[in-house]
């Protein structure tokens, strides 16, 4: 379920990129240090989205700092320095991850599930100390979460509804902690990306889960493999979801920083049009994209 | 409203009056109400689009002193046209925005009439009243009591009409996926209906219309451009025995 937020690092200035890649690491380093080293391998793209999201609203500045890292041990790298959204969202990563693991143990079969299990053990440490730290929110998420599984278990028959249900999870992450008008916008954004990523990553799952016989709600909506005037209609809903996230980001204010404004545009103007294309036409793997250019 | 009017339409008070109109509007194109109607942050944008008014007409009013003062023509007058309240504003558009304006003021009342197009035949007559008041809701905003009625309607009159009307709904609260199914599905059972298809073409349309939003900077052509791609065209007209720029 992760990984389907992501710039288009091509269209990003440099300076931008710096930002985004500092962001990234020091997201990575405020994982070490708040949930523990193992917690550092659930880094994904999309908590730097929550990260980018989170320094507009809260107008922070980290500085950063050039450090070396246990991945890259030879050349020093710009991190950003620990603050409070990155912490938070270090934690959150670590809350969320940790669910999404559990859920694999509980709807996975064979080996898979041994595998899941295998991570739940894995993460489980960071999680404990994510939930000692924001008790409140691993409540919130756990139960949304149930809702959602509970709906996958009667198998319903609905694409949009348990996308809303896991939009109330991220909207749960993205608001969490801030000030009312601000959680609100940020709420909004939670929900619609929660929406996009439920989906995207179902049409991304279609093939596996149709050999596989798993629970997809577009495979339990459409019956099978999409056509294309079906797959085009999907195109259409995604970007619709995505237009509704445009109004909710215009309300996001200016930040500290016109880098993180810049990082957002990017990521919802050409990189989740690009994961549309991706799950859907199978485009958009490096070298197409850079072709397309 | 926050301190300096200038900051708030993001212009420079060095800027001539052109640029902050344009600022000005491309500012109220993006916070205006239309664009927020169905989101639950459209407060959040009424108050963002009033500060921008506020600022506006601060400016206009500050250079108005001035303008008077430097005797130029369009200090006070124009204010008030200017303001892109009305439709007037709109025809000045690209054509895609003007087609997505008039696709949201319509949508405003998602029906032009509620009394549909659908056959009637088809239908028991409580269930015919029943749909002309779930449009009625749906009209006026009223989600959930437009969800509740369609629960009510009974099984044996779930024709294409209602598949439609919940389509309707499932687009008001976002579910677009849902929503385009159920279009879709109208459209199968009843393919004589412009309306349901129509509903349909809206939707594409309106998801092409995302995406302007980034520059990506890599169209465009320089003057430098312009000019060598003029001598390298007289080049190859004179090779041909012909010429395009007679004086070189």
């Amino acid at each position: 379920m992760f990984g389907y937020i992501k710039v288009r690092k091509s269209e990003l200035r440099v300076r931008e990129y710096e930002y985004y890649r500092a962001c990234y690491c020091g997201l990575c380093r405020s994982m070490g240090k708040c949930t523990g080293q193992c917690s550092r391998a659930a880094l994904s793209y999309d908590f730097v989205f929550l990260c980018h999201v989170r320094l507009l609203l809260t107008g922070e500045n980290p500085a950063f700092k050039h450090r070396r890292c246990p991945a890259h041990p030879i050349h020093r790298r710009a991190m950003m320095e620990r603050c409070d959204t990155l912490d938070y969202a270090a934690r959150a990563a670590a809350v969320l991850n940790y669910e999404k693991c559990r859920d694999d143990v509980a709807d996975k079969r064979g080996f898979a599930r041994l595998r899941a299990r295998l991570r739940t053990w894995f993460f489980a440490p960071a999680y404990r100390r994510a939930r000692r730290a924001l008790p409140d929110l691993a409540a919130a998420v756990r139960q949304k979460l149930s809702a959602l599984s509970a709906y996958e278990n009667a198998k319903g028959n609905g694409v949009d509804e348990p996308a809303a249900l896991f939009g109330a999870v991220l909207a749960d992450i993205f608001g969490y902690g801030l000030p009312e008008e601000k959680a609100r916008v940020a709420r909004d954004i939670g929900q619609k990306t929660g929406r996009f990523i439920y989906i995207a990553d179902a049409l991304d799952d279609l093939k596996d889960d149709q050999k596989s016989g798993d629970f997809n709600p577009v495979l339990g909506l459409f019956g099978g493999p999409l056509d294309e005037e079906q797959k085009k209609g999907m195109e259409d809903a995604l970007l619709l979801i995505l237009s509704d996230l445009e109004t909710a980001f215009d309300l996001l204010g200016e930040g500290a920083d016109p880098a993180t404004a810049a990082v957002l545009k990017n990521i919802l103007y050409l990189g989740m049009p690009a994961t549309v294309r991706r799950v859907l036409y199978g485009e958009g793997c490096r070298k197409e994209e850079h072709r397309e250019q | 409203m926050s301190n300096n009017p200038y900051r708030v339409l993001g212009v420079s008070p060095t800027d001539d009056d052109e640029t902050i109109k344009k600022a000005y509007r491309d500012l109220a194109r993006k916070y205006h109400p239309d664009r927020y109607r169905d989101s639950d942050l459209a407060d959040l944008a009424g108050e963002k689009m009033s500060e921008i008014n506020a600022a506006y007409e601060e400016i206009m009013r500050q250079r108005g002193d001035a303008g008077a003062w430097q005797g130029e023509e369009n200090a006070r007058e124009p204010r008030r046209e200017e303001r892109p309240r009305d439709d007037a504003w709109r025809d000045r558009r690209q054509p895609r925005e003007e087609r997505q304006s008039r696709r949201h003021n319509g949508a405003r009342r998602e029906f032009d009439d509620t009394t549909a197009s659908y056959n009637a035949q088809n239908y028991s007559p409580e269930a015919r009243s029943k749909f002309t008041l779930i449009r009625n809701c749906i009209n006026s905003g009223n989600i959930s009591e437009a969800e509740r009625l369609l629960d009510e309607v009974d099984t044996a009159d779930r024709g294409a009409e209602w598949v439609f009307l919940t389509g309707c709904v499932q687009l008001r609260k976002g579910f677009y996926v849902d929503a385009e199914h159920s279009f879709e599905e109208a459209y199968r059972m009843e393919p004589t209906n412009n309306e349901y298809w129509t509903f349909k073409e809206r939707m594409h349309d309106k998801a092409k219309g995302f995406g302007g939003g980034y520059e990506t900077r890599e169209s465009g052509c320089s003057a430098c451009d312009v000019c060598s791609s003029l001598i390298c065209a007289d080049c190859c007209c004179e090779c041909m025995g012909g010429d395009l720029i007679p004086c070189c």
